[in-house]
């Protein structure tokens, strides 16, 4: 009874997480539920509040959001193997369908057919980013933290007139809330309340 | 060398990624439009839908196509290699760390200034997609303008998969343009 034998072999990990991650179109959410039905349900390698845990974490790790989860939940069965089998196998079907996609795509591109498809599509994937971009301000807003909504109205005002590297503003943001982050948790103390949850 | 500065390149998007996929758009804006002239603005457009309708991550869907349109195969999996490496790095300290990071109410605070930059260039960046698709040349293409309407509304309104939207005016857009003459 040895706790080896209730980990998952690494080439079981392998194989389930290339299979989750090729049959998950629409990314993130799509792929999170798929894991979790997997992983959970299915297999019971891991609980309800682990995965959970996880996947929130996976959010403020810079890169993709799935990608990220991978690699925790393979730590979690595995160890430092089981993350590295993990981030492979969840990245190699997208790497090579992307390759191979664009690669048709370089062909094809001047046929008048493909493009007027990349034209409506071109103008699809601007409506896409112009929703994603009002919910998500709309929901900086509804959260009325005046603070950042005020930070976001200064950078947006400020980038149109003076020309910073995205790199900048972005390095500058993460400094900002360190301090952000220091004040409010110095704040708390005085107030009685301990940082930890 | 080319692969050196795509591993490199993507190394430091892959690094500042933050929050949902979208927010590589300004990113790769910065570097592979500005900075390096890998793309023109149409071809970054042009990225949007084909790593929108692929399975994966958009964020590394966006690097494969990149390394794929300026190295080949080889360049595609340099570039998601480097788009991946930060991702690894930090999530593996950050697994070691995970039982003492996660009681700390802190941890929230310092995405949320980050958060609000991320926003901005975002918006930026939705500003010009829109530019380079409605008004690709000269003049307003009307059956693009139309086109990201509806599709807009459609999002916004109904909640429909963006997968759906994107094969929708994929059709659109064969159907409509020959019709006018184009």
């Amino acid at each position: 009874m040895s706790q080896e034998t209730e980990r998952p072999g690494l080439f079981k990990l392998f194989i389930t997480s290339l299979l989750l991650s090729l049959f998950a179109f629409g990314g993130g959410s799509t792929i999170i539920a798929m894991a979790k039905r997997k992983y959970v349900d299915d297999l019971k390698w891991i609980s309800e509040k682990e995965i959970m845990d996880r996947i929130t974490l996976a959010q403020a790790v810079p890169g993709a959001t799935t990608i990220n989860t991978s690699i925790l939940l393979g730590y979690y069965f595995r160890g430092v193997k089981g993350a590295l089998v993990c981030a492979f196998a969840t990245a190699i079907p997208p790497v090579i369908i992307i390759a191979a996609v664009t690669g048709i795509y370089m062909v094809i591109r001047s046929n008048t057919i493909v493009m007027n498809a990349m034209k409506g599509m071109r103008a699809g994937a601007a409506a896409l980013v112009a929703s994603v971009t009002i919910s998500l301000i709309w929901s900086l807003f509804k959260r009325k933290n005046w603070l950042m909504t005020a930070l976001f109205v200064i950078v947006f005002v400020v980038i149109q007139f003076v020309r910073i590297s995205t790199y900048l503003i972005l390095l500058a943001g993460l400094l900002v809330g360190i301090i952000y982050a220091i004040v409010v948790a110095v704040k708390a103390k005085k107030g009685g309340i301990d940082d930890l949850r | 060398m080319i692969y050196v500065d795509l591993f490199l390149s993507f190394m430091k998007i892959g690094l500042l990624t933050y929050g949902g996929g979208y927010s590589v758009i300004p990113l790769i804006t910065e570097t592979a439009v500005r900075q390096k002239g890998w793309l023109t603005t149409l071809e970054m457009a042009d990225m949007i839908p084909i790593s929108e309708v692929s399975p994966g991550p958009f964020s590394l869907n966006c690097s494969t196509y990149v390394g794929m349109k300026m190295a080949g195969p080889f360049g595609s999996v340099i570039a998601s290699l480097g788009f991946l490496f930060p991702s690894v790095v930090i999530s593996l300290i950050l697994a070691k760390l995970f039982s003492k990071l996660n009681k700390f109410r802190s941890t929230d605070n310092v995405f949320s200034a980050l958060n609000a930059c991320i926003l901005a260039v975002l918006l930026q960046s939705a500003v010009q997609v829109f530019t380079s698709s409605v008004i690709p040349s000269a003049g307003i293409d009307w059956i693009a303008l139309v086109i990201c309407a509806i599709c807009f509304v459609v999002l916004f309104k109904f909640k429909v998969s963006p997968i759906l939207v994107m094969i929708g005016s994929c059709v659109a857009g064969i159907i409509i343009y020959p019709v006018f003459g184009f």
